[in-house]
């Protein structure tokens, strides 16, 4: 079975954006609101997919597979931009969490109880023929049943969330 | 005191995104963590730079802060202390 | 169950040493490099951190390279290229080689002084100098600075990258898919990360002390290590000899909150289970090179994982980290490598700075002995809940 969601948009306001698929998608879920965007794109992404599923459908053994070009550079500049003054001096942990790019792997876990193996490539395009081989793999010498594979990419002027659940025959 | 109640709770608000609470939502004596709130232990480091930010009061140890962040209450006690 | 890997070369460079024999001259004589920093341009010199004792002029005039390279571009090249002379790897098999390279600073060392120039108008380079930030950039450059310019690829998992980039390594070789694959990491001290970890309260203001009783966070440190990887065949036709093998590897997702781990260690517990699983020969861990970073959590999750895996009778442990600080994204590879000098000397490394071992597991290494080790464990657990761990074996 093979599920596939794909957000995309150009030119509009992602608060907005975000704040009404949140609704829309009946998310409930008040932790999203201190994520950053690349975080907020992977959780709606995989939210909107595990939602048309039923529980059978995906074990807490699926694997997380994640690729993204632009990583959490919002979140550099935010930490980077609070450290710049040592008068006023006042980092944020909450956003210092989200200067990695693999932090968004780590909340879809959280939220949908993922244990299965998980990681996040750095890649030009969301189509990359060594995390095909890697994805294979892992179902082939694995055991992997379950794997949500992926590309986001947030930048302000379009951010992209491409998500598949594929599920070995 | 109830101003300085009333700030804090706002600030706490916007400080941790707690998006759909207002002020009144939260109560004077209600402990911050172990509630509804869902407070996780960042939240309780973001609170210690927001009462050096907004309210020039500093905690050097996050041991401190368990009894500090307890509740608004205790907050304002705290910053009413310090300040005096 | 597949091609079999062997680990026949590999380079390290972090604060204990600039190559392979004086680390582990380091970890035999119980000197640590951790120390108020030297080079690092930050105001907050009191925070102890794991520096490599080259500046930047001094790795690059060392390489023949520019000196105005990322600090992580250079490190990373420095390793690579020790990996690829102890590995007497030809110009002919390296073009063939893949590189797996884990990194979470990339190019921000050299980012962060860019930007401050763009802010207050001393630098119009930001372009060029922006060019090496990205994590995917940084790993190109080190290819191709030693001699690659395809099969190249970057891995972002935090403090696990480099142990995922090593577990690539050994999934592809076992699948078949390639035969020789340079993997690691690199990740230079940044302005940025001390401050970031510095906000998180988890910093030691003193020189850490892994898995004691009253540790009190880590030391942050910067270092690249590499391993050369390679299939029994393609071994046998460069009429090679492997250092040690690559026998398990693991990984699984903690779940529970972005920088912290579950206190009963469930990732942790999962990730050294599965590499235990992926054994291709019969269970053997005399040792264990935990992440232990000198974090309350991390220890305290860390030991309830490995009692949980291997209970009462657990293997000896200790952490490396008193000795390097915590390199972030490279600790991974540096890690396996210190693993595989324990397998070859039959020495396990101490713990340092320890008063009062926690009383979770038994077996805290405390001096450096000789030890027959046929299998060691090698742990590395990321923010994002990403926990990767490795089995070595003798040859």
């Amino acid at each position: 079975m093979d599920c596939q969601r794909e957000l995309e948009s150009e030119n509009t306001d992602f608060k907005s954006f975000s704040a009404l698929l949140y609704e829309r998608y009946d998310l409930s879920y008040p932790k999203f609101f201190k994520m950053d965007e690349l975080c907020k794109l992977g959780i709606l992404g995989a939210h909107i997919l595990f939602s048309k599923l039923a529980e059978k459908e995906y074990s807490q053994d699926t694997a997380v597979i994640l690729s993204t070009k632009t990583g959490c550079l919002y979140s550099d500049l935010r930490h980077y931009k609070s450290i710049q003054n040592s008068e006023k001096y006042f980092p944020s942990p909450a956003e210092f969490v989200y200067t990695l790019p693999n932090i968004v792997v780590g909340e879809i876990c959280i939220k949908h109880n993922l244990l299965g193996e998980s990681t996040c490539f750095i890649t030009e395009t969301p189509e990359d023929e060594m995390v095909k081989s890697y994805i294979e793999n892992l179902f082939i010498a694995e055991k992997t049943t379950y794997c949500l594979v992926g590309w986001l990419d947030f930048r302000e002027s379009s951010y992209n969330c491409q998500f598949s659940l594929i599920k070995k025959n | 005191m109830d101003d300085l109640k009333l700030n804090l709770k706002k600030d706490i608000i916007e400080s941790l995104n707690l998006v759909g609470i207002t002020p009144e939502n939260i109560k004077d004596d209600q402990p911050l963590f172990d509630s509804d709130l869902g407070l996780d232990s960042i939240d309780a480091l973001e609170l210690i730079v927001l009462l050096e930010k907004n309210y020039g009061v500093k905690i050097s140890n996050p041991e401190e802060g368990k009894d500090v962040f307890h509740s608004v209450n205790s907050m304002a006690n705290f910053v009413e202390e310090k300040r005096s | 169950m597949g091609q079999r890997s062997f680990i026949s070369g590999m380079g390290i460079i972090s604060a204990i040493g600039n190559d392979v024999e004086s680390n582990l001259s380091s970890l035999i004589s119980k000197q640590s490099g951790i120390e108020n920093p030297k080079l690092l341009g930050t105001q907050h010199k009191d925070f102890l951190c794991g520096e490599v004792k080259l500046s930047n002029d001094q790795l690059a005039q060392e390489l023949d390279a520019d000196p105005t390279h990322s600090r992580t571009l250079l490190l990373g090249m420095k390793a690579a290229l020790e990996t690829i002379d102890n590995a007497n790897l030809s110009k002919e098999y390296l073009e063939s080689t893949l590189f797996f390279n884990g990194t979470s600073v990339g190019g921000m060392d050299k980012s962060e002084w860019a930007y401050k120039g763009l802010t207050d108008g001393t630098t119009n380079k930001f372009a060029r100098e922006f060019n090496t930030h990205d994590c995917g950039e940084i790993t190109r450059l080190i290819a191709s600075q030693i001699g690659l310019n395809s099969n190249v690829y970057a891995l972002s998992t935090a403090c696990s990258s480099a142990a995922n980039a090593i577990l690539l390594a050994g999934r592809f070789i076992r699948a078949g898919i390639a035969d020789r694959i340079i993997a690691g990491g690199s990740d230079a001290l940044s302005v940025f990360t001390l401050n970031g970890f510095n906000s998180l309260r988890i910093l030691d203001p003193d020189w850490c002390k892994p898995f004691d009783a009253n540790r009190n966070g880590l030391n942050l440190g910067e270092g690249a290590a590499y391993l050369l990887i390679e299939s029994e065949r393609s071994l046998a036709k460069r009429s090679a000899e492997p250092i040690a093998e690559l026998v398990g590897f693991g990984n699984a997702n903690d779940a529970y909150h972005q920088t912290a781990s579950s206190p009963e260690g469930k990732g942790a517990t999962k990730a050294i289970t599965k590499a235990i699983e992926s054994l291709s020969t019969e269970l053997n861990i005399d040792y264990v090179n935990t992440h232990g970073t000198g974090t309350v959590n991390n220890d305290e999750s860390e030991s309830n994982a490995l009692k949980k895996v291997f209970g009462p009778n657990s293997p000896p442990y200790s952490s490396t980290k008193a000795y390097t600080g915590h390199a972030l994204a490279s600790a991974g590879s540096l890690e396996a490598v210190f693993s595989i000098l324990s397998i070859k000397n039959q020495t396990v490394f101490p713990a340092l700075n320890v008063s009062k071992p926690m009383d979770i597991l038994p077996n805290l290494v405390l001096e450096p002995e000789k030890k027959k080790l046929r299998q060691v464990l090698s742990n590395s657990f990321g923010f994002g809940g990403n926990c990767t761990s490795l089995i070595f074996q003798s040859v």
